[in-house]
């Protein structure tokens, strides 16, 4: 029985759904599922270096798992348009500069929103992929490059 | 006789940084950007989306001296030290979806900036270096990943 969520933007009402790879990452969408047990609402931030990438870092209240257990599923170094990942760092695991948000541990959920994703050789796990609503989500996620990161929430579909 | 240099400031913080030009390493690259600094330039600024620690600033009609397809590679690298200066230009219809400066300055703000497009390391020009509130420059532009876009000036000392 497929599980879904839903990515919704607080700032233009655009919204995607995405489906669960339940059957290819099964351990990630138990985590994933289980971390939204409350919905996640956050900040959408623009990638830096791979791209089209929509990446939002879970809050506290929805760090329900032990993200250490967590194995590599479904991993790609290409992700395509619609694929949403998951990749936790340690605290202190990648270089800090300008004190920004990597000298905590790093619970790292994006969206790859459109071509040319570039990670560099980085292995990431995908254990959803939009299959509603991508183009709306695309347009929205644009946006905050010029005018700079907004809230999403981030929440189980129910059937 | 000393280098020519640049004022880069982004509006409305109070930080202007001054950057020399490379005149010996990028002599016509640092022929062609002074010529477009005739007028102070004043534009938008963009965070990079592949290149990391860089701000991105697409040079406009107004301040094209110079064909920018005859500047010749110089003083290139795909990755700049922080405080650099670049240049790079890419045909327009060259590359599909190209969201870095087909005509463009790149600032290299921190570490880990890289030169590069969907389609593969992008040899910049480096033609100036900042010399003068690099620190203070690199946290500021470090805001506009979060913040968006800022205009930038920049203009001959």
């Amino acid at each position: 029985m497929a599980r879904y969520i839903e990515i919704f933007s607080l700032e233009s009402g655009a919204r995607a759904v995405a489906e669960l790879y339940e059957n290819e990452a099964p351990k990630t969408c138990e985590a994933m599922w289980k971390c939204l047990e409350v919905p996640m609402e956050t900040d959408g931030i623009q990638a830096m270096w791979v791209g089209r990438e929509l990446m939002f870092l879970m809050p506290p209240e929805n760090q329900r798992v032990d993200p250490m257990t967590i194995p590599e599923e479904n991993a790609t170094q290409y992700p395509v348009p619609g694929d949403i990942a998951f990749k936790y760092y340690p605290k202190g695991a990648t270089r800090q500069v300008y004190r920004d948000f990597r000298s905590g541990p790093v619970w790292d959920f994006f969206i790859i929103y459109g071509p040319d994703a570039i990670l560099g050789g980085a292995t990431v796990s995908i254990f959803a992929h939009i299959v509603e609503g991508l183009d709306e989500l695309a347009t929205d996620a644009m946006k905050i490059r010029e005018h700079g990161i907004r809230r999403y929430r981030v929440s189980r579909l129910s059937q | 006789m000393g280098n020519r240099m640049i004022e880069i400031e982004i509006m409305g913080s109070g930080i202007t940084a001054i950057a020399k030009l490379l005149e010996e390493d990028a002599p016509e690259t640092c022929e062609a950007l002074w010529s477009a600094l005739e007028k102070p330039l004043e534009t938008k600024a963009l965070h990079a989306v592949w290149q990391g620690r860089t701000l991105e600033i697409e040079l406009p009609e107004t301040h094209r001296t110079f064909k920018p397809d005859a500047v010749p590679m110089e003083n290139a690298t795909i990755y700049p030290l922080p405080g650099d200066v670049l240049w790079r230009y890419h045909p327009p219809k060259a590359i599909r979806g190209l969201l870095s400066p087909q005509c463009g300055i790149m600032i290299a703000y921190g570490p880990e900036s890289i030169m590069r497009t969907p389609i593969g390391p992008a040899p910049s020009n480096v033609w100036a270096q900042i010399i003068e509130n690099k620190e203070a420059f690199g946290y500021e532009a470090s805001k506009m990943w979060f913040g968006g876009a800022r205009t930038i000036r920049i203009r001959r000392v």
